[in-house]
């Protein structure tokens, strides 16, 4: 009986002080990273040891945030952390839902009603001053259209009745009714990541060609450009055992050639930038991800512009777009604070493309002019 | 530095550990009083004098009283008097000045300004302890410490610094000079250190991030149904943090040595509220039971006189927990709750059913810590409409959502409340379940570890765009 306690206490004693003392002079020792590729950002610098530092009140704060920053494989626990909720039977992490088929969902479950109405009332009073009627193009996000692969007991905003309800708010303008022609379904939008993938935004584009342009959509087809697309979502969850998504080059049947120019004068053929896949983000594959403005000019000889105010709900737009407009125009009012009126012409059509959820939250709308 | 930090766990404790271990005995006081100081200096490099200040002065204090309290009665008073204006001022300067000015200022009483000084960590803590030394002297509770090393040591030392239990001295005097370190005791030690860590980061940190969000809700959405959940979820954080937290000093002083009293039994088992602040926080209530209310007289004077006795000690206990009215409001309540049971409450309470006393125990604390969580009375207010269908809605989705996305977490929670552990129920207490102890210490180390580091995950993504 003695014998039996004391082994139970050499050995819960030895893994203590182990585990203690390995990981600390492991964690001392490993190298060092300055990235984290999941999270997109640069990971917190060394504290700075000068006295003023160590005595202004924030030194403990700052040395935790660098050596928690640095723990030695960063990614393993916040994978495991992530796999323990999910034993628990959480149907979340970090707000993202764990959905059937690997699939992982923002949850949408906010809104901001003074953002949103200020954006709505931003856009129909320079709709008013400019005597232009815009294109407005709200995109459920897949919180609806994968709703069907979601964990029972998930409870999100109703995206119809926003959509419906917008629709009413945006009397006036040419609203398009994208619930029409966006069926509710999860192979519409990326397993990995937050946006809608080729498949959806073609019926985006579909939806366009029926109430602005008034036509037939043009042909496409794809192409595998990568395998290996571990979106925002994948990062957010820390569900790092979901397999990557695929991202698809989206050629149209009769050939269009363009030109996008970034906002450093950085010219790119076509509309895709393919060292982008080597990145983390591949999804900034299509256009070349966020800028304040961006210029793709095509040989489609129609004389057309598209002026487009939008989020990067639209990129995976731009290939379709493409076949449609001389020129198309893309501005991102995070970072384009110069007046978008200068950029209206007599032929030209003005587009305001967001995800829903993010018409809802961002406020940077209020720098249109 | 807290304990749930990997700064704590990764570097400094063993270090601490290690270095405790490796010097001799009668080094290890100083070891002690050297890594403390440390530990205090690293999140208050500049209060830490006052730490040392306080160490000093109070010692000073021991021995005049010590060498006056036999022969010099009224002398001795004198001292204990002079060294008790020193503690209260301590504490009531840095911890009350800015809400007696604000007060005053609000009431156009213009003759003294907020300071704006930080709280130096642990300040309601230490002085509550230095303070039951010099008293227990001047009773001959107990005889002056001759080391000034040993005496920092106990003032500040690292596991019970900076959030209890407020540890007498008459406790651990004797430990202090002389302890054993026991296999036994250093096992109990991490089985008591682990529970504690488990329960403040599996717990309590995944609770509060509960309620964190059903308060944040839009008043629309706070359905009565998930506001009960919010506030039971703040009920299990404020439990499980401060229990953990102590179940960590307790554990770590084990490790080291030493026996601190237990500061929790199980409060939410309670059938009373009597009952709940006998297990809650208990060397809070001792201290304050031992040199406020019997000094005062305690129930030897009349009824009339106990009253305000108890009145004034939970006035006390609630100004304690913070310089805002919400905590004063707080105590208050328990004051008048605990006068109605002592008057007619209990006698009922004891012919009732037992889930009478559990039900009743438990809203009143559920909803007066929506007074303690909120230090704006108005918000606190309205949570509590919320509680009682303030929207219009019994519940919705989004009840369920919570209900749904935490299951386990409340249901764990819920179970650990209990003294399950303590009965044939736990596994691990078994003979054949006591060998998993090794494996249940790596498992938590390490869930652990992954929750602390998780923390620190900060996705940067332009996830809107």
């Amino acid at each position: 009986m003695q014998k039996k306690k004391r082994l139970i206490q050499i050995s819960t004693i030895l893994i203590f002080t182990g585990i203690l003392g390995i990981f600390s002079i492991w964690n001392a020792l490993a190298p060092k990273e300055t990235v984290s590729w999941n999270e997109n950002r640069t990971l917190a610098p060394a504290p700075d040891l000068s006295p003023s530092h160590i005595f202004g009140g924030r030194f403990d704060d700052d040395f935790e945030t660098w050596f928690s920053d640095h723990y030695m494989n960063r990614d393993f626990w916040i994978e495991l952390k992530s796999m323990i909720r999910r034993g628990m039977l959480a149907i979340e992490n970090n707000d993202i839902y764990y959905a059937k088929e690997e699939r992982l969902v923002s949850r949408f479950a906010s809104a901001d009603q003074t953002v949103l109405d200020s954006n709505a009332e931003t856009i129909l009073t320079f709709a008013e001053e400019h005597n232009v009627t815009p294109n407005i193009l709200l995109v459920p996000t897949a919180a609806w259209g994968a709703s069907s692969t979601l964990p029972a007991g998930h409870w999100d905003l109703d995206q119809e009745a926003m959509l419906g309800e917008l629709a009413d708010t945006f009397d006036g303008t040419n609203y398009i009714p994208i619930l029409k022609y966006l069926p509710q379904d999860p192979a519409l939008y990326f397993r990995t990541d937050h946006h809608w993938n080729e498949k959806g935004a073609w019926h985006g584009y579909e939806a366009i060609c029926a109430e602005v342009l008034h036509k037939e959509p043009n042909a496409f087809r794809y192409e595998d450009a990568s395998s290996s697309f571990c979106g925002t979502m994948y990062s957010k969850s820390g569900a790092f055992w979901t397999k990557p998504d695929m991202i698809r080059t989206i050629i149209p049947e009769t050939p269009v050639s363009a030109v996008t120019t970034l906002d450093d004068g950085t010219k790119l053929d076509g509309v895709y930038n393919p060292a982008r896949l080597a990145e983390k983000d591949q999804y900034t594959y299509y256009i070349d991800g966020n800028h304040a403005r961006e210029d793709i000019h095509t040989d489609v000889n129609n004389g057309r512009t598209a002026v487009i105010v939008k989020d990067s709900y639209s990129h995976i737009l731009v290939p379709y777009l493409s076949t449609e407009y001389e020129d198309l125009i893309l501005i991102d009012l995070r970072y384009y604070h110069a007046p978008v009126s200068d950029l209206l012409g007599s032929n030209s059509d003005l587009y305001f493309i967001y995800s829903l959820d993010n018409f809802a939250s961002d406020p940077n709308l209020a720098f249109l002019r | 530095m807290v304990f749930s930090s990997l700064t704590f766990l990764y570097a400094y404790l063993p270090i601490v550990l290690a270095v405790y271990f490796l010097v001799p005995m009668r080094w290890r006081n100083f070891v002690l009083l050297i890594v403390s100081l440390f530990f205090y200096g690293w999140g208050e490099p500049v209060y830490v004098l006052i730490m040392i200040a306080s160490i000093i002065i109070n010692w000073l204090f021991g021995r005049a009283i010590g060498n006056t309290r036999k022969d010099h009665r009224d002398q001795a008073k004198r001292y204990l008097i002079l060294c008790m204006v020193f503690n209260l001022t301590l504490l009531g300067f840095f911890k009350y000045w800015d809400f007696l000015a604000e007060n005053l200022n609000a009431l156009g009483l213009m003759f003294i300004r907020p300071l704006h000084l930080g709280l130096p960590i642990g300040i309601s803590f230490y002085t509550f302890q230095t303070m039951s030394y010099p008293i227990d002297l001047y009773r001959f509770d107990t005889d002056p410490q001759e080391s000034l090393v040993s005496f920092g040591a106990y003032v500040c030392m690292f596991p019970q610094l900076i959030a209890g239990p407020i540890v007498r001295y008459t406790d651990i005097a004797r430990q202090l000079n002389s302890r054993i370190i026991t296999m036994d005791g250093f096992y109990e030690g991490i089985r008591r250190f682990m529970a504690g860590l488990c329960k403040k980061v599996l717990l309590a940190n995944n609770a509060g991030q509960v309620y964190e969000a059903i308060a944040a809700l839009p008043a629309a959405q706070q359905s009565a149904a998930t506001a009960w959940i919010g506030a039971i979820c703040y009920t299990f954080q404020i439990y499980y943090d401060f229990s953990g937290y102590s179940d960590m000093a307790i554990g770590m002083g084990k490790m080291l040595g030493f026996d601190f009293l237990e500061n929790f039994n199980y409060p939410y088992i309670s059938k009373t509220i009597t009952e709940f602040w006998r297990r809650w926080h208990m060397s809070l209530s001792f201290w304050f039971r031992d040199y406020v209310y019997i000094p005062l007289g305690g129930n030897r004077h009349g009824f009339r006189r106990q009253i305000l006795n108890i009145m004034i000690v939970w006035l006390l206990t609630g100004f304690w927990h913070g310089a805002s009215w919400n905590f004063v409001l707080w105590g208050v309540f328990y004051g008048i709750v605990l006068i109605l049971e002592k008057l007619f409450l209990l006698k009922w309470l004891k012919k009732a059913p037992d889930w009478i006393g559990h039900v009743y125990t438990m809203i009143l604390v559920i909803l007066n810590w929506m007074i303690f969580a909120n230090t704006d009375l108005a918000k606190g207010f309205a949570y509590i409409g919320a509680m009682f269908g303030g929207c219009g809605r019994l519940a919705d989705g989004l009840t369920l959502y919570y209900l749904r996305d935490n299951l386990v977490l409340l249901v764990i929670c819920a179970i650990a409340a209990t003294p399950i552990a303590k009965t044939k129920w736990n596994f691990l207490r078994s003979s054949k379940g006591e060998y998993l102890m090794p494996l249940v210490t790596a498992a938590g180390l390490i869930a652990c570890t992954a929750f602390i580091v998780d923390a620190s995950y900060n996705p940067f993504l332009y996830f809107r765009f």
